[in-house]
Order: structure tokens, then sequence, then C-alpha cells
């Protein structure tokens, strides 16, 4: 007779160890395995997603947490993360000034002439989505033939370092609310450090954003476009680049300049709102900002930034204005931990129902019979 | 590339957070205190908050038991006692419950009264038992902090009716020292009755959730009831009427499992806790060995 | 007696923070404290607990001034703070933080220097979560006025304050659920 079928648990751990490598492998001899140079190169989409969701810049630990997770975003997130758990933090950077960025792509929705420029840079949004096959069958002597041939005809002076905010333009003319310098020197919230009580601060809510889920993100943020909800965004400004990142030099205390991140920002303008104090009307603002090249993220989450303000202002409406709902269900660690979690043997829970289900069922039966 | 990892997997700062949170824990009995709660690298869900609080806890040349469904050898169980091995030097493990100084469990306490020098650690997916009334955690923070559970009684009352039982399996709500109610994870309710004036400190972390709460030793733990519907623990009774005891040690006082024989198809009965039923076998059959 | 700096390391912080909370478990235990030669129990204790996260109150210049930095924590108003260090012949001259109704835990935490916790004039019953039945304790070096005004500190439960008093090698606890009497 068989016995507690969750004995020998610890062989069955390494057995599935052992398949689960075995997959990774399987394509045999004849495969080059991943470097991690390569993910994070010709799968830097994924990686940049990665990157942001584990909340921790560590390029070479990314692409090395794809490889480990055979390409789930959710398991290899997941391993950054946990390796960012036994790290100190050992020092804070200042504020950080995206107009600073090293742009690679810059676009506004919103005008079609912007100061500094609009640049497409790289984007899919016009491209056919149409197979490439010869993609199928690439050797590395083409990969050598596009890089040459982008470098040749590449003038390097002619980009400026730096770009002027779309949004500076607004508030010059009065059309978006000054920027509080004073709040900008308050110290933000660390959702590391400290546990969400709510009522959160923006911060909290950013930073939770910042290294949410892109679906989840997208799902709620969608859910707000379609009409639960009313944020209406146009994209005053979306930039994509790298922003140099610095720390007071620990003897001169001066800043120094340790590297740099790569980075999306989304600033959307949203729908006006009249001033409490009597006040003109102005445009009101939200913020997205995330780790790598994922604009769908940071688009999302300008939009449920500025959702989550509404829901603060006039009490939340819909789901995406309430920041309990939104900020405790983006993260996919932790979404996609409890999910998994139901696999778990739930054999004692189960029991106690069974037990609860035949009481009421035998109770009821009596009262029938009566 | 290799990295070090330090003693107990967390770095010092996060294990001192939660030594904070645990104290306050213990000062306000019942209460969840809420923390930032690390990442750990298994799964949300998998017993992160009880690891967090294993980790911050342990020390060199203490014995730990892990438990899941009252088993050692639970999947889960094997994959969490492996990795605080690996993470905790010096640290012994054992099965048997007596010899534990720590016990990390996942739906169950052991059946073995735990003693005063020995600690336990549950593993809790909700914390919240307002959570079925309240959806808002600031709200339900306001209710816990009156100690306002007319909402959950409410609900329990409104189950009677339709039902005439108490339908609550496991996770039973239970009111700890007068004052804070709390889901005392999914335990059945046989293990409840546990929490009532233990010898040994219980504590309660969920990782995901991020909150930490105990039931100090010699605390009141009762389950929420009404005077003409009490609280009831799982029967397991027969067709007669009569209580089932345990195909291998016969033991006719622990909780049990069933399952149905794959060879006769009949239902079968078992001791949930695994070294309980070992005990009480090695106790059963020791006479015999005198004698024969 | 340890080897000087030792209650700055991980595995010494570990015993001691297992000792405070068998002491906070426990209303009444005396528990020992690893600490080093020369430096007070209660700074190993503040080493156990504290760090960035947190504030500390010292209104009587208790503490050495080089153990700050080492401690990290940021100092802060005895109204205000996370942690305040005491001195247990004197009676409180503040207000500790109670908490708050939804979050009791955002209170403070007293950290009250006394001579003895083995015997002294003062004699106390104590009684509440974690003691079975009543415990006896001898206390010498606290002024009495703590007591009273810790009852009326912990008079709204769950709002209060929890109360670690240490002498030159052990801690005993009163939580705020903790009924003393005196006798
Ligand atoms: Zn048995």
């Amino acid at each position: 007779m068989a016995y507690v079928a969750i004995k020998g648990g610890g062989q069955a751990i390494e057995g599935s160890k052992a398949v689960l490598e075995y997959l990774r492998t399987r394509q045999g001899e004849c495969a080059q395995p991943l470097q991690a140079d390569t993910i994070q190169n010709q799968l830097r989409l994924l990686h940049g997603r990665v990157l942001s969701e584990g909340g921790v810049y560590h390029p070479r630990l990314a692409s090395l947490a794809i490889k480990q997770a055979q390409g789930d975003s959710l398991e290899a997130a997941f391993i950054l993360r946990a390796y960012r758990s036994t790290v100190p933090r050992l020092a804070e950077t200042d504020l950080l000034d995206t107009r600073n960025m090293r742009i690679t792509r810059r676009i506004s929705s919103a005008f079609k002439d912007i100061p500094g420029g609009q640049m497409l840079g790289a984007t899919t949004d016009y491209h056919l989505r149409l197979m490439r096959m010869e993609l199928l069958n690439e050797s590395p002597e083409r990969f050598r033939a596009v890089s040459g041939e982008w470098f040749k005809d590449l003038n390097v002076d002619e980009i400026p370092d730096t770009f002027p905010k779309v949004l500076q333009q607004l508030r010059r003319d009065g059309l978006l609310a000054p920027l509080d310098e004073q709040r900008a020197q308050q110290t933000p919230f660390d959702i590391t450090r400290e546990p969400m009580i709510f009522p959160v601060p923006r911060s909290a809510a950013l930073a939770t954003l910042a290294r949410g889920e892109q679906g989840s993100l997208l799902a709620i943020a969608y859910s707000n476009m379609r009409g639960y909800g009313d944020v209406h965004p146009t994209v005053a400004e979306l930039r994509v680049g790298y922003l140099p990142v610095f720390l007071p030099h620990p003897i001169t205390g001066k800043p120094m300049e340790i590297g740099e991140v790569e980075l999306t920002e989304c600033e959307v303008v949203a729908m006006y709102e009249a001033d409490e104090e009597g006040g003109k009307p102005l445009f009101t603002l939200g913020y997205g900002a995330c780790f790598g090249h994922n604009e769908v993220k940071a688009i999302s989450m300008a939009i449920l930034d500025r959702s989550l303000q509404n829901g603060v202002q006039h009490g939340p409406g819909n789901p995406s204005e309430d920041p309990e709902f939104v900020l405790l269900h983006v993260d996919g660690i932790e979404s996609m931990g409890f999910c998994t979690h139901y696999k778990m043997p739930h054999y004692v829970t189960f029991q106690s129902d069974m037990d609860r289900l035949r009481a009421t069922q035998a109770k009821q039966s009596q009262e029938q019979g009566e | 590339m290799s990295l070090a990892q330090q003693f107990g997997f967390l770095d010092e700062y996060a294990k001192k957070e939660i030594r904070r949170t645990s104290l306050k824990a213990v000062a306000i009995p019942g209460y969840q205190v809420p923390y930032s709660s690390r990442e750990m690298p298994m799964g949300r869900g998998f017993g992160t908050g009880g690891l967090q609080l294993t980790l911050a806890l342990i020390g060199e040349g203490e014995v730990l038991k892990v438990i899941d469904q009252g088993s050692d050898d639970s999947v889960n169980a094997v994959n969490l006692r492996a990795f605080i091995e690996m993470t905790c030097p010096g640290v012994g493990t054992t099965r048997v419950t007596g010899e534990a100084d720590l016990i990390q469990s996942r739906h169950r306490i052991p059946e073995k009264p735990l003693r005063e020098d020995q600690l336990l650690v549950l593993q809790v997916p909700y914390p919240d038992p307002l959570v079925v009334v309240e959806a808002s955690e600031e709200k339900r923070k306001q209710l816990h902090g009156e100690a306002d559970y007319s909402r959950l009684l409410v609900k329990l009352y409104e189950d009677i009716v339709k039902f005439d039982e108490i339908t609550i399996s496991h996770r039973y709500p239970t009111r700890i020292n007068d004052h804070y109610v709390i889901d005392p994870s999914p335990i059945p309710r046989w293990d409840v009755p546990k929490l009532h004036m233990s010898k040994a400190l219980v504590l309660l972390g969920a990782g995901r959730e991020k909150k930490i709460y105990a039931v100090p030793p010699y605390t009141k733990a009762e389950p929420l009831a009404f005077e003409d519907k009490p609280f009831r623990v799982e029967a397991f009774l027969d067709e007669r009427g009569r209580r089932r005891a345990c195909a291998r040690c016969g033991c006719d006082s622990s909780f049990l499992d069933e399952y149905v024989d794959s060879n006769s198809g009949h239902q079968v009965y078992r001791c949930s806790d695994a070294d309980w039923c070992d005990e009480q076998l090695t106790r059963r059959s020791a006479p015999e060995v005198i004698n024969g | 007696m340890l080897e000087v700096s030792a209650i700055w390391t991980a595995q010494v912080q570990q015993q001691n923070y297992r000792a405070l909370l068998d002491a906070i478990s426990h209303p009444g235990w005396v528990k020992s404290i690893l600490h080093q030669a020369g430096s007070p129990a209660s700074t190993a204790v503040l080493a156990t607990l504290l760090d960035a996260e947190v504030s500390l109150a010292d209104p009587e210049g208790l503490l050495e001034a080089a153990d700050w930095p080492l401690l990290q924590a940021s100092t802060a108003a005895p109204e205000e703070a996370d942690y305040i260090l005491c001195m247990g012949s004197k009676a409180a001259q503040f207000q500790p933080r109670l908490g708050s109704l939804p979050s009791p835990e955002q209170s403070a935490t007293l950290i009250i220097c006394v001579d003895s916790l083995h015997e002294g004039e003062l004699k106390i019953s104590l009684e509440g979560p974690g003691v079975n039945g009543n415990a006896d304790c001898a206390i010498a070096g606290l002024h009495p006025d703590w007591l009273s005004q810790r009852e009326d500190w912990v008079c709204g439960y769950p709002l209060g304050v929890d109360l670690l008093l240490v002498d030159d090698s052990a801690v005993l606890a009163l939580p705020r659920t903790t009924r003393v009497e005196v006798v």
C-alpha cells in the first residue's frame, strides 16, 4: 500500500533539478551555450525588462539570470531580486537629472517640433510585423557588415550631449504647475527598507511601479485607458538613453560619475484640473521611468502615476485609481510566487475543508430525514 | 563568478529589521507588525516570511526542524531545510520535535506539546482575518486598533444561519490576549487550541504581505465562536460515530490525513504529523519487544 | 567578558537578540547580555537593535561618543525617537511616542539603565502575556516614578511603550501588556 505521497521529497527535488538542467542543455553538442554578452545585446529588451523588474542594475547578472531561468522573465527578475537581498545598501546617489541623459530616442506626441528636435531612434512602432525569414539563417559576417555600415556614416559630433525637457516649455507657458523645489529636497520613500503603510507618499508609489511587472502595469493602465478611469494622457515626452550616475566621493564628498544606467522615461500630460485655491486651472502630470528600454512600461507607469494621484485627491473611482489595489498587485515576484505556491501540497487544509463539508452535509440530511 | 554568501543569507541590516519587528510583535500580541520583507530565493508563498524569521533568529549550535503538512519529507520542507543548511553552517537539523530548538512549519503545529525553551515559526500566506470583510488595509488597521470585529462575527453568524454550522475549516480567526484577532495561518482547527497558553513562543511571518506577528507564551488565544455554536475541531468520526485511529500507529488523538488505498480503493487514515506517528509506533511496539 | 568590539559582530548580536526575545516573551526573566569589558550592557543592546533606519535619543548623554557612528542611528529628541536610552535613577522628563491606534508599533522602546536586576529595594510582581501566573522581581536603581509614568503610557492599549531594563550584564523586559504591582 502506498504511504504518504510526499515522502521522498528530497529525491524528487534532485530528479527535478536534473531534468530541468537536461532541458536547458538538450540542444546537445552542436549547440553554442548562450553567452552573457549575447543575451545583453541580442535579447536587449528582455534583458532590460529583467533589470527593471529585478530592481538591481547589474547587466551581467541579469544576463545570467535570463540564461539560468531559460528565458522566463518573471523567474529571471526573481533571481536578480533575491540576489539583491544579500547585498547591503552602502550609499545613496544624489538626485539625478534626466536632462543629462545621453539620448538614443526621444519623441513628443504633444508638439510637432520640440526644442532639440524629435529623434525617432530604435523603435518597431512603424515596422510591419512581417516575418524576416532571412534571420533564420544568419552568419557572423552579416553582423559585422551591419555594424560596419552603421558606423561608416555616423557623425557623432552632430548629436548634442543633452536635450531640454518638453515640460520646461509648458511650465514656462504657465500651462503646468512649476516644479516643487521643496518636495525635490525630501528623502524619497525606500520601498526596500520600509514597509508600505497606506496612505503612502507618491515616491513609494513610483518606486513600486518602477520595478513592477510590465504586463501587470499594462493591464491596469489599459483598464484606465479603456474607460475605467479618465486620464486621457498625451505623451509630452518619451526619452530613452543613458543617464550618468553620481555618488559622493568617499573622501572629498564631491560627486563623481560611477557609471551610467539605461533608462526609459515618460512624462504624460493629462486633463486639466481647477486649482483648489482659486488659481488658474492647469494641466496635470504623470511620470514613468524604468531601467532598460521599455516604452510600454514607462507609459503605463506614467498613466498609473496620474490615475493614482487622481485617486488620492478625489477618492478612488475605479481600480486604477486605488493605491492599495494597484501597488499591492503589480509586483511580478510577489504575484508569480503566490500563484506558484498553489501547486504545493495543501493536504491538511483540504482535510479540514472536507471535515466541514461532511459535517454540513450530515446536518442537512439529518434535517431532511426528520 | 562566485557570489560569497554570509551566514543566514540575509544582510545584517535585513536581520536587524526583522529582529526589531519581532520584538514589537511579541510586545503587542496578535498585532501584525509591518516590515519591508526582502526577497528570498524561493517563491513568495513558499514560506519566505517564516524563512526570514528563522534566518534572523537562528545561530550556530542550534537545532532546527522544518515541517510542511506535518511532514519533514515534503518537497517544500526539504527545500527550505537544504537552504538553511547551506546558508547557516553550524546549525543542526532534526526530524524529532523534542530535539528541536526552533521549528519552522507550514500548516501544522506539532502534536507533541512544545516546551518553554522551544520556538515555533509559522509560515503565513494571508495574515489578516479581516480581509474577508474589508478590502482596504488602511481601514482594517483602524478596525484592528479598535478591536472592532463585529463584521467578522456577523460573517460567522451568517454561516450558521445558512448551514447551521460554522463553515471555516482552517485559518480559524483567533483572538489573542482579548484584543487582536489573528489569522493563525492555515493550520487546521485541530491545532488552534495549541496556541492557547502555549509554553513556546509562536512567531508568524507573512513574507509576501510583509507582516510579522506573535502569540507570546502563556497568552490567551481564543477562537471566535458563539455560545450556542461553539468552536469545534475536526471530528474524524467513522460511520458509527467512533473516533478514527491512525492505521499505522493506532493513535486516536492526532490529526489524520485521509488517503484512498490504491489497492483496495478504501479510505485510509494516518497521522498527519510524521514524527508523532513514529513516536507512537515506537512506544506501542516497545512493550512487545520487552515481552517477546 | 568579550574582546573589545565583539558586540558589533553578527554572531554576538544574534545571541543578544535571542536574549532580548526571551526577555520580552517572558516578562520577569532576567537574561544575560554578552557585552564587552568596561562598556555597559545597554550598549550591547543598542548595537543589537539599531542601524541607520531608526533614531535614538540619549537625553542623559549616557552613550560614549565613539559608539554613535558605530550604531549609525540618527539622533532625535525623546519625544520623537524610536529608542530612548534612559537613566533609571532619574525619573523621565519626557513624553515618549506611544504609537497610534492603527500603528501601535510606531512607539518608543525605552532602554533603562538600572543598578541591579537581581536584588534591590524595589520589589514588583508581574502578570500578563508571557508570565506563567505571576513573576516576582527585585530591582535596584529604578526611580519609583518610572512605574507610575509607565502606567500613564500603557493605559490606552494597544498604544504604549516597551521597557527594557538593563543592569551591567543582563536585561529584563516590561512590554506594554505587563501588569506591574509594587509589593
Ligand atoms: Zn500514526
